[in-house]
């Protein structure tokens, strides 16, 4: 009996070490997980600024913290844990056994009765277990769902439109068989180092004008290519006009070598398939094509120059034979300011100067009310008139010199005027 | 050591119960009064009764040399008591045909010496206590004479009308196994005083236990055991009084002696035996700790003005000093708390 009662003592002493030593490692485990939860979700949060994707190596990283701060944990709790030894003193303590535990452990009394349930001596402070697990939770959860401005982020959606514009056209152009590819990958190695720059400097002005440079090299190139296509289909035609004499064939079959030559020599090329078919009808002088092969090389090249104008069209510029043409109303006067680049200010207005120039009001003078400002102070300027200056245009005749000639209207008709009483007879009799 | 049987636990503790139940036909209202007596006596250590006058520590003193069988003696402190009013004289007597000094003992040689008002008598003759009280001798003349065994002082001293009085030494107080504080009594327990005593009539009272019980007893109290764990408690409690050890020592001035570890110690032991236990606990020392500690610390001035006394302080230390080194996670609550 005695001994069945001591082990069921010991039993319950090793539950209660276990739940003494389980709730010290959970202490211990709260800070360390918290601030490893803290660094992961800001780590989250910060891939996610940079929009890059969040790799599963972060993952495991966030777990082997985990586990390195539970090892931390448990080396801090360590000299704290109890063995059953401690915790039996613990039972007897809270159970008010008078110390019959310790006593009948050493052999010195008989053991006491066990509970049958075993006894409720400490419980579990829910609030200081869960408080650490929900702020760890909370700063993943974070690192995770916090919205992140896209507008920062260095998106191909966010580059300047005119970029993917480029691509575009380019890719289109090469995918119609209109150019070569080479000219291609030129353009793209060039948008490449534009794409290289910080994000935040893709819309600098220096950036926007080199842009703009691009833009204008490639519309001038296809326009080149445009305009040479659109000679040669000329050229050909021409060369190939049966009703031609022998030298004007001559000499029309030389420009096509010699347009041929150029459109070889430009940086923008047309297809290699058009290419070889007028280098042969230049080389065979035309003698060897078809009047088939022959409208349909002119019918590629027309449809190559259509697919470059319409290529140019595309940004809303006149293509051939559309949008030409005058108008029929009246030019109307502007009102507004003139508009500039957002990089290089708003400019002057287009008549700003000149006759139409806006009225500024720069000469009209206004009479200033002083009610209008309650805390005018003496000296403050009141009122701008236009007037003009009293001038003494009585007429002098020739005088001789040495005579006094002193009608008296100038000191005495200030001091008479504008002193009062007092102070004219102050002033008399300073000078008497 | 052999430690007390249970057999000789439960004999020691039905006489104790005998005792006790003598002295609350004395004492009415007054049981955990004479629990701390009897307690004492069983430490075998001096105890220091202090209270307003009439509140019966006098009777009691009385009432437990009569039912213990033990020679008593009473002395009346005064201020110009003498220490050979209490040791002894070594007075001239002819024997044999010779003149020598021959001593003649003073009320110290009994078993229990009542000191009443002790706190009347000058330092010089306190002071003759103090070879008495610590090593159950008196020396005079260069000839140190034994006392009988047991020996015990229960002392008394009144808390006011101190002018013209000597308060104890702090090495005399520390002498004393108990400082116990006799309060007054309740309504009941004064209605039963007047229905059964008689003014200027004292009470009767029979010897339960003789000498050789009372030693028998108190040698099975020797042998009870301590364990570690509690002496590890007392050592901790007694270390905490001192002053930077804890919190509620702040305004401590000195702490406790070992001293007052071993009357802890003894004390728990005895209070194990009167509940029928053969090992001190915990709850012993809690029990004795307030008598043993409160005249063993000494406050500073900052206790007098934030109003502490030696018993809140000590309050203070038992609630603070736990029963063991190890506490207790936050993340684990009592669960008595919900």
């Amino acid at each position: 009996m005695g001994e069945k009662d001591g082990s069921r003592w010991q039993i319950l002493a090793s539950r209660l070490a276990r739940r003494v030593n389980l709730g010290w490692f959970l202490q211990m485990f709260a800070l360390p997980a918290v601030i490893a939860a803290a660094i992961g979700g800001g780590g989250i949060l910060a891939l996610r600024m940079i929009h890059q994707p969040i790799p599963g190596s972060l993952w495991i990283l966030l777990v082997v913290a985990f586990v390195g701060a539970g090892v931390l944990a448990w080396r801090r709790a360590l000299p704290r844990l109890i063995d059953s030894e401690t915790a039996l003193v613990r039972l007897e303590a809270s159970l008010g056994l008078n110390n019959a535990l310790s006593t009948a452990r050493v052999g010195r009394g008989p053991w006491p009765e066990p509970p049958e349930e075993s006894p409720r001596i400490l419980q579990w402070n829910i609030n200081r277990i869960m408080g650490p697990i929900l702020f760890g939770l909370v700063f993943v959860l974070l690192g995770l769902l916090v919205p992140v401005s896209p507008a920062k982020a260095p998106t191909p959606e966010n580059q300047p439109y005119t970029w993917t514009k480029l691509e575009n056209d380019v890719e289109q152009l090469i995918e119609q068989g209109t150019i070569q590819e080479d000219y291609a990958e030129d353009l793209k190695e060039r948008l490449k180092e534009l794409r290289n720059q910080k994000a935040e400097e893709w819309f600098s002005a220096s950036s926007l004008e080199a842009t703009e440079a691009l833009r204008n090299t490639h519309r001038n190139e296809v326009a080149r290519l445009e305009r040479d296509l659109q000679n040669l289909q000329q050229t050909l035609k021409q060369a190939t006009d049966p009703s031609a004499t022998e030298a004007k064939r001559h000499q029309m079959q030389q420009q096509l070598s010699e347009a041929l030559e150029q459109l070889k020599n430009g940086k923008m090329k047309p297809d290699q398939d058009l290419l070889e078919k007028l280098n042969k009808a230049a080389q065979d002088a035309m003698g060897d094509l078809t009047p088939e092969e022959r409208e349909e090389l002119e019918k590629q090249l027309r449809q190559k120059a259509r697919e470059l104008a319409e290529s140019l069209g595309e940004e809303g510029e006149p293509g051939p034979g559309e949008g030409e043409g005058e108008g029929d109303g009246e030019p109307r006067e502007g009102d507004g300011l003139g508009e500039g680049d957002p990089s290089e200010g708003p400019g002057s207005s287009s008549d700003l100067y000149g006759e139409n120039s806006p009225d500024l009001k720069l000469k009209r003078f206004e009479r200033l009310d002083p009610e209008d400002d309650p805390n005018q102070d003496p000296g403050d300027l009141l009122q701008l008139e236009d007037t003009e200056h009293q001038l003494d245009l009585t007429e002098k005749g020739p005088t001789t010199s040495g005579a006094a000639q002193s009608e008296g209207i100038g000191g005495d008709r200030v001091w008479k005027d504008t002193l009062d009483p007092s102070e004219q007879k102050s002033l008399k009799r300073f000078f008497e | 050591m052999e430690y007390a049987s249970d057999a000789e636990i439960a004999t020691a503790r039905s006489q104790i119960s005998r005792l006790s139940e003598a002295l609350n036909q004395v004492l009415f209202g007054q049981e955990e009064l004479i629990d701390l007596v009897i307690t004492g006596v069983l430490a075998r250590g001096h105890i220091l009764l202090e209270g307003l006058p009439g509140l019966g520590k006098t009777e009691l003193v009385k009432g437990l040399s009569k039912t213990l069988v033990l020679e008593t003696s009473r002395v009346q402190f005064t201020p110009d008591l003498l220490p050979a009013d209490i040791t002894g004289n070594p007075v001239l007597q002819e024997v044999d045909g010779r003149r020598e000094f021959v001593f003649q003992p003073g009320p110290l040689f009994a078993n229990i010496v009542l000191a009443d008002e002790i706190n009347r008598a000058s330092p010089k003759t306190q002071s003759a206590l103090l070879e008495a009280m610590q090593e159950g001798r008196v020396t005079v003349l260069g000839k140190t004479h034994p006392l009988p065994t047991p020996f015990f002082v229960l002392a008394t001293q009144n808390p006011i009308e101190l002018e013209g009085t000597y308060p104890l030494p702090e090495a005399q107080l520390d002498r004393f196994l108990f400082k116990l504080d006799v309060g007054r009594n309740s309504v009941e327990a004064l209605e039963k005083i007047v229905n059964h005593r008689e003014l200027g009539t004292a009470p009767e009272v029979h010897a339960v236990l003789g000498q050789a019980h009372l030693d028998a007893v108190i040698q099975t109290v020797r042998r009870v055991y301590l364990p570690e764990v509690v002496a590890n408690y007392i050592a901790r409690l007694v270390d905490a009084t001192h002053a930077g050890q804890s919190e509620s020592s702040k305004a401590v001035k000195f702490g406790a002696s070992p001293r007052a570890a071993l009357s802890m110690a003894s004390a728990a032991k005895a209070r194990a035996v009167m509940n029928g236990r053969g090992n001190a606990s915990f709850e012993d020392v809690k029990f004795v700790a307030l008598p043993v500690l409160r005249h063993r610390i000494v406050l500073d001035y900052s206790a007098r003005v934030d109003g502490s006394t030696t018993d809140s302080v000590i309050q203070s230390l038992l609630a603070e000093v736990p029963f063991q080194t190890t506490g207790t996670p936050r993340t684990l609550t009592p669960a008595s708390q919900e």
